[in-house]
């Protein structure tokens, strides 16, 4: 189970690694992700599979189109067990 | 004994910068294996090589910039006895293997920069450094020369950490670029690269422009079927295993080259030469601006499942900076798909010596009438830019039929 912070960072180091030119410390909680950051259909497919992969949860794909920013990402996937 | 040359990787390519050699001379190769990394205005490429064989010589060091079509290296095929062959010289044609017909756009446009100078094998450096892309590519931009800079990562591996003090301690010392050419040629920085991407895209474009008669043509599918199907399927397995609407897409139109097999096919400056196999070039923008177009290979007749995972693959490699050259030479159409841009339709500029381009916009609902009734529909605007010295208006419009068909049986896809 992750906190909501814990959800935060990981959320932050994945869009690290796909969108390295972006000031992450300067994206607002409640922008957002896809027209902040310029990210494409398969941007956001791989930051949803690195999101899974680092806090060990599954993303139902009705769920996924809900998780349009950081607070929307905290507030789903904070304190959800594994299902796996 | 085989010549391996500098490769085009695209017709905008003129010329690239040899980083490292990955083999050294008595390598044995294999057909695929990675044999250089050449910096272009695209990133770093690793070239590959389509002649196994034993590596003979290397005849271009690191750091030197020379045209496409330069020997770059001799290699001993098959089990043909080790020779002390002088070298022939270079004759400006770049070879690509059996199996790969010269591009005929790089015969036909000759090259814009003088004949390579011959080097001589003894100033080659083989040893591969330990250096991770990332680094490499922070001592490009700093100007700090790897060979210069001691690794602590492991296996002594050189890490940003180093390239930074390195940088601090002022340990510019380019070895290579004191052999052939000013630094600024040799290790372009970032900044450097991008002008040259512009440009190097607007001399393919302009040539695009120029020469090729284009013919545009458009249709609105109802993807209803294929939505639904997706849906059903995505809700079944976990994230990595999903599928985006775009990679039907782009299955349908490889599919749909059945119909009018002179839409996948090169321009060779007289005649149309025909690809039997399909590789559709997937435009990707890259961050800062510009796009690269990478071949997904095989995409006719691979899974879907298989075109998603390659897909996804190229979009970050291709951002990283980390392509093949196969994947930069060899598609055969482009389909491009400004859908995630809001746009409803994108109308192509083909990519010479292509013959054509599709273009998909976003999916988005639309009133639609079914069997007299209204509904509302997921629908795509489809279009075809195509070279009317190739194919007409009517054959297009069958390709973008076949396109509309196969999409309504998403299963079959």
């Amino acid at each position: 189970m992750a906190t909501r912070e814990e959800v935060r960072a990981a959320a932050l180091a994945v869009l690290g690694g796909i969108a390295p030119e972006a000031d992450l410390t300067a994206l607002g909680a409640d922008v957002p992700l896809r027209r902040g950051l310029d990210l494409d259909s398969v941007d956001f497919q791989n930051f949803l599979i690195g999101l899974t992969k680092a806090l060990g949860v599954e993303i139902a794909d009705r769920e996924s189109a809900a998780l349009t920013t950081l607070t929307a990402c905290m507030d789903r996937l904070a304190a959800r067990s594994s299902p796996r | 004994m085989a010549e391996f040359r500098m490769p085009t990787l695209g017709a905008d390519m003129q010329a690239g910068t040899v980083v490292a050699w990955l083999k050294k001379p008595g390598d044995v190769l294999r057909r695929g294996d990675t044999l250089a990394e050449v910096d272009t205005e695209k990133g770093v490429i690793d070239v590959e090589v389509f002649t196994a064989g034993v590596l003979e010589a290397i005849v271009v060091p690191v750091g030197a910039k020379v045209p496409v079509g330069t020997v770059m290296a001799t290699i001993r095929a098959g089990a043909e006895p080790a020779a002390a062959l002088p070298l022939p010289p270079p004759r400006g044609l770049p070879e690509t293997g059996e199996e790969r017909p010269v591009t005929p756009a790089a015969r036909a446009t000759p090259p814009l920069i003088p004949p390579a100078p011959i080097y001589a094998p003894g100033l080659v450096a083989t040893e591969r450094l330990k250096i991770s892309p990332a680094a490499r590519r922070l001592a490009r931009e700093l100007g700090v020369d790897p060979a210069a800079v001691t690794g602590t990562g492991r296996s002594g591996a050189i890490t940003r950490g180093d390239v930074e003090q390195a940088a601090a301690r002022g340990a510019a010392a380019p070895r290579a670029a004191a052999i052939t050419a000013p630094p600024s040629a040799a290790m372009p920085a970032a900044g450097d690269r991008q002008a040259r991407m512009r440009r190097t895209i607007a001399a393919a474009m302009a040539r695009s422009k120029r020469e090729i008669p284009h013919y545009y043509l458009a249709t609105t599918i109802d993807l209803g079927r294929a939505m639904a199907w997706l849906a059903d399927r995505n809700a079944a397995v976990p994230v990595a295993e999903r599928l985006l609407p775009g990679v039907l897409l782009l299955k349908a139109a490889a599919l749909a080259v059945r119909e009018a097999p002179e839409l996948n096919a090169v321009w060779d400056g007289e005649r149309v030469v025909l690809r039997e196999t399909v590789h559709a070039g997937v435009a990707i923008a890259l961050r800062g601006g510009g796009l690269v177009i990478l071949a997904v290979h095989d995409t006719a007749t691979r899974p879907l499942a298989a075109l998603m995972t390659t897909v996804r693959e190229l979009t970050v490699r291709a951002r990283a900076g980390r392509m093949k050259s196969s994947e930069l030479a060899d598609s055969t159409l482009t389909v491009t798909s400004l859908g995630d841009r809001g746009v409803e339709a994108v109308y192509g500029v083909i990519y010479p010596p292509q013959v054509a381009i599709v273009g998909f916009g976003r999916i988005t609902d639309r009133p639609w009438a079914v069997n007299g009734g209204l509904c509302v529909r997921p629908v795509v605007t489809a279009t075809l830019a195509a070279d009317h010295r190739v194919s007409d208006g009517h054959r297009g419009g069958l390709f973008l039929d076949a396109v509309d068909r196969l999409l309504q049986e998403p299963e079959k896809l």
